[in-house]
């Protein structure tokens, strides 16, 4: 957009905030509508796109080629995907006002920015943000606290808004080297890092809280009598809780599929239960 | 009842559709929160929150990569809470419920996917005209259709027509099925811890979870005192070189 380009192209379109709204609301909204095997969220990225090639292209043919570049195959966590949104919103406007952009160097960017932002998106936001907020949740609702819902619903939905309006803009107004350093592999292991120790430790604490097993089982030395339980409880209280994670965890890590360990465990526990095991 | 399966029926599409503001899937469709409305529809916020937390527990690890979903959370959550609200079982017993019906739902899931496929294909026609209102038109309808109809509709048949089958197996099941499914039941949220084990944890920094469980075995903090604890450990983590990779080191140096 130099002040050399202005004078050759007449009619320059430029877009406004209002514009870029229309863009992130409807992606907010039918991201997934449409949400298919074929192309995932790419008729969602087709559907944002929509406000904004109308306004930028208004030939048949210039929309047509748009409307096939946004298309295309997409799958990103959507609160993340927001900044690709926005910063493609930004090299159309420039295609559209005469620069020479072909049309794979667009899919080739949002392509490759695709695995790092779903990375960090899902490592932040499913893995840290959701997972804390939910167990925290859990927690606070199964002691019948109204509290818990609440807490997740709003602690989990405000981010979700907020950054993604966030990151459209800032899409919008960063360039490509921008979000590329802000991705820098050193960075995303990092947060990835920091999300991953207090999710943990997190998943830890529902652990040891939220799995119930005990056993039931009871020797008999003639006149003394030991309750196993008991026993286990002087020594590491929840252990049969834990056990039962560390078998889940040591089953997927064989590749057994979780209906396979959920059936298992159907099996085990009732057989346990019947016997009187449990 | 009729008003009540059609109000949970509702909000089954609803959280499952488009119109969720984008929080559909990641907040409204967690059984924790959707159950609670079932409850509150049902006239009993209580129960359905509760019902809803244990069906969440397994649930805890439902990450999403690229389509692929190991349960469908509104079959579990919607269906399962107002099953087990309606026939009056224990929670555990409810997360029994809760795990067929979420299996039965990734066939609606299936469905939607599959279906909207097609779709794609007729918004390429409108794509080839330049015609940006007919590619939205086919990004936001027809799919919302499909939804209603594998979701909306068996959430209502369910709803109306399933408490009395379920109070019937109840009746007919004797003491002891009902306490190993209990058992059964306080077992599964395991599995979706170990989910979320998989997922996450890493050769430095699976310790984390084992301080978690040990803080919350023996010193009883709660998951709050917890997540607060290891945000701010995780945070202090970014400033010092814990649990990089040799090549980062490297790259580093």
């Amino acid at each position: 957009m130099t002040i050399v380009n202005q004078e050759i192209v007449q009619e320059k379109v430029q877009l406004t905030k209002s514009d870029i709204n229309k863009s992130f609301f409807r992606w907010l909204f039918f991201s997934h509508s449409c949400y298919n095997y074929e192309r995932l969220q790419g008729m969602g990225v087709a559907h944002a796109m929509a406000p904004i090639i109308e306004k930028l292209y208004k030939s048949k043919e210039d929309r047509k080629s748009a409307l096939d570049r946004s298309m295309s195959f997409f799958n990103c966590e959507p609160t993340f995907a927001a900044m690709i949104h926005g910063f493609t919103i930004a090299v159309e406007e420039k295609k559209a006002n005469g620069e020479d952009i072909p049309d794979e160097t667009i899919n080739a960017f949002k392509t490759s920015l695709m695995g790092p932002l779903s990375g960090m998106g899902d490592s932040l936001l499913q893995g840290l943000l959701a997972v804390v907020l939910l167990s925290i949740g859990i927690d606070l609702a199964m002691e019948g606290n109204i509290m818990g819902p609440i807490i997740f619903l709003v602690g989990t939905a405000v981010p979700v808004w907020v950054l993604t309006y966030i990151f459209y803009h800032k899409g919008y107004s960063l360039g490509t080297t921008a979000i590329e350093s802000m991705l820098s592999n050193r960075k995303i292991e990092k947060i990835t890092n920091a999300a991953g120790i207090a999710g943990l430790a997190v998943i830890g604490a529902m652990a040891a809280t939220r799995v119930n097993l005990s056993t039931k089982i009871v020797f008999n030395f003639g006149e003394s009598t030991v309750v196993m339980q008991e026993v286990l409880n002087k020594f590491i209280p929840n252990l049969l809780p834990l056990g039962t994670v560390m078998l889940c965890w040591f089953l997927l890590n064989k590749k057994w599929s979780p209906v396979k360990i959920i059936i298992g465990l159907f099996v085990g526990g009732a057989i346990g239960s019947i016997l009187g095991i449990f | 009842m009729l008003l009540q399966a059609i109000l949970i029926s509702l909000w089954a599409f609803f959280i499952t559709s488009t119109f969720a503001a984008g929080i559909g899937f990641f907040v409204l469709m967690k059984p924790l929160v959707s159950g609670t409305v079932v409850g509150l529809i049902l006239g009993d916020v209580q129960t359905g929150m509760m019902i809803g937390a244990t069906i969440n527990l397994i649930n805890l690890g439902y990450i999403s990569v690229g389509g692929a979903v190991p349960t469908d959370l509104t079959f579990a959550g919607v269906i399962g809470t107002a099953l087990a609200i309606l026939s009056g079982v224990s929670p555990e017993v409810a997360l029994t419920l809760a795990i067929p019906l979420g299996m039965i739902g990734t066939a609606a899931w299936f469905t939607r996917m599959t279906a909207d496929s097609f779709f794609v294909h007729k918004a390429e026609k409108y794509a080839a005209e330049g015609n940006v209102k007919g590619v939205a038109f086919m990004n936001l309808v027809p799919g919302q259709v499909i939804v209603f109809l594998f979701y909306a509709i068996p959430t209502f048949l369910a709803v109306y027509f399933g408490p009395s089958a379920v109070e019937g197996i109840l009746k007919f099941l004797p003491w002891w099925a009902i306490q190993a499914l209990m058992v059964v039941g306080g077992m599964l949220p395991a599995l979706g811890i170990a989910i979320l084990l998989k997922y996450m944890a890493s050769k430095t920094l699976t310790p984390f979870f084992f301080i978690g469980f040990f803080l919350a075995t023996y010193m009883e903090l709660d998951v709050i005192a917890i997540a607060v604890l290891f945000g701010c450990v995780g945070y202090l983590s970014m400033n010092v070189n814990m649990g990089e990779s040799d090549e980062a080191r490297k790259e580093a140096a």
